[in-house]
């Protein structure tokens, strides 16, 4: 009964809060968290059709020399990721999701440098270890949707192609580099420089019927 | 006026006692739940096998996140980061893939029904350590798949179709004769159907709170993802208005299913719609999202509200099991 009680109560709570909610959740955390009972981090709404909740992958650049910038060496080479996998069981998935988490923040409206810095200064690391490189430019691109089946493409984005460049828009981009503290970050520019903000779908010709921008 | 309250009460809470009783301890046949079990079992192995690639990029010490950075990012989103305990943090590149076959290991005795209870709690604290290792990307499968090892075990389910049975079970039922019903597989059956209609309830509202599930559009949003759709449905597209219409219709099917599943499947003329409907609704998800093992495990845990008739092919006549 209280089991049930419990798991009621985060998955009641899951995406949005009440005080009480919030205070109940935190009081039942070491049982539900630790059991996986309040899957919190997980979106079961798939997607809202937001910006956020477009694809977005790491692209890394290469360098050999952590100690000289990116721009005075010549680029070993470039990681995407995720690189192959199957969309059928989740490996692409993850990445897909890391992205994501860090394009959240990049956003002007969640900013929070400290969680991006973080991602990208774990992966950068990780990525150079694997290549035995010393620096990085770090990216986080988005691909934009395509707008509904009624909704006309805004000028610039080709109908038959929705991988065309254009739908894609770098949202990140730090450099990443190993010294003897280990791998730091340097953000190259603010989220608001690299990608302004669409409240709609970059890509609608118009807004999507029903289209409210009042998003949770 | 005093004595009809008095006698309303106490029918009430009669009536309540007696419902009550009936849902959680009338004693069940662990068939189905063995069933279940190695179902499941085999979902928990495909699983972890699926996570063999890039492994120690994404679990290792020295991973994608490494396990500093996940405190860190938990502490930012004012988690505790206490309560996502992991093993796996601990481990290399080269070592971690030992470990990683234990798991497999413990799910393929779990699902062969070899000391249930032991595999079964090793099952689900394998499937754990991954979760907790990187809750950032933990997918949709786990939660479920966490909640079915851990109620199945409760179920007793290693009673039937295990190697349990088969090398214990004679020594302690002279005779071999089958386990008889069982109040721990009424239990733990129960649980997944309650903890089933508390998640479909869940996956509900959690749409309703963004406009794409209200205007129709969501799944257009899922199929449009160039980069992580299975299948290209970027074709409706060019159909305009009936594009548009089936897209509508199928989101909204998802979700009018998502909020009836949780109301209706206790119902007991609408229960057999309801686990029919869930095969379409599940295999349109499936090809819209690619989350092919969560499908499965979704489908799965409504198995538990199967009936009896449904085993009759392997079932003892005089057993029974929760209605």
């Amino acid at each position: 009964m209280l089991h049930l009680f419990c798991v009621g109560v985060v998955l009641a709570s899951n995406f949005r809060r009440s005080l009480l909610q919030n205070e109940l959740v935190r009081i039942f955390a070491p049982y539900t968290q630790l059991l996986d009972f309040d899957p919190q981090q997980t979106p079961y709404f798939y997607t809202f059709g937001r910006p956020i909740d477009d694809d977005a992958v790491f692209v890394l650049d290469l360098y050999a020399k952590g100690e000289e910038p990116a721009a005075g060496q010549p680029l070993v080479k470039t990681v995407r990721l995720p690189a192959g996998g199957s969309n059928w069981f989740g490996d692409r998935q993850r990445y897909f999701q890391l992205a994501r988490l860090l394009a959240l923040y990049a956003d002007p409206e969640n900013e929070n440098d400290d969680i991006t810095s973080e991602i990208a200064r774990s992966v950068g690391a990780r990525i150079m270890r694997e290549s035995a490189s010393g620096r990085a430019v770090l990216r986080v691109v988005r691909r934009d949707t395509q707008p509904p089946p009624t909704v006309p493409l805004a000028a610039g984005f080709p109908e038959d192609a929705p991988t065309d460049r254009a739908y894609d828009t770098v949202i990140y981009e730090a450099d990443v580099w190993l010294d003897e503290d280990g791998a730091q970050v340097q953000r190259r520019s603010s989220a608001a420089e690299v990608a302004p903000r669409q409240n709609t779908q970059r890509t609608s010709g118009t807004a999507a019927p029903g289209t409210n921008s009042a998003q949770p | 006026m005093t004595t009809t309250s008095d006698g309303y009460f106490s029918d009430v809470t009669a009536a309540v006692g007696r419902g009550w009783n009936r849902f959680w301890f009338t004693p069940a046949d662990p068939l189905q739940a063995a069933l279940l079990r190695i179902a499941v079992g085999l979902l928990a192995i495909v699983h972890l096998v699926s996570l063999s690639q890039d492994l120690g990029r994404w679990y290792s010490r020295e991973a994608l996140l490494s396990p500093d950075a996940v405190k860190k990012l938990l502490a930012e989103g004012g988690e505790t980061a206490n309560y996502h305990y992991s093993y796996l943090g601990n481990f290399t590149d080269a070592d971690i893939r030992y470990v990683h076959w234990a798991a497999i290991a413990a799910a393929a005795a779990f699902t062969l029904g070899l000391v249930t209870p032991i595999s079964g709690a090793l099952t689900a604290a394998a499937l754990l350590a991954y979760v907790h290792r990187v809750p950032q990307v933990a997918g949709h499968l786990e939660p479920v798949l966490v909640f079915l090892v851990l109620y199945l075990v409760v179920a007793n389910s290693g009673a039937r179709l295990s190697l349990d049975r088969r090398l214990f079970g004679r020594r302690q039922q002279p005779g071999g004769e089958l386990p008889s019903t069982s109040i721990a597989a009424n239990v733990g059956l129960r649980l997944i159907q309650v903890h089933l209609a508390m998640f479909y309830a869940m996956m509900a509202l959690t749409k309703l709170y963004g406009d794409a599930w209200w205007d129709g559009n969501a799944i257009w949003y899922l199929v449009a993802r160039t980069h992580s759709r299975p299948v290209d449905f970027s074709w409706l597209r060019g159909w305009g208005r009936s594009g548009a219409l089936l897209i509508n219709f199928w989101t909204h099917a998802i979700v009018y299913y998502e909020l009836a599943f949780a109301v209706l499947i206790w119902n007991r003329w609408a229960r057999p719609l309801m686990l029919a409907l869930g095969l379409i609704v599940w295999a349109s998800l499936v090809v819209a999202t690619g989350y092919l093992l969560f499908g499965l495990a979704m489908l799965l845990a409504s198995a538990a509200f199967l009936p009896r008739e449904f085993f009759a092919p392997v079932r003892q006549p005089q057993l029974s099991s929760p209605r």
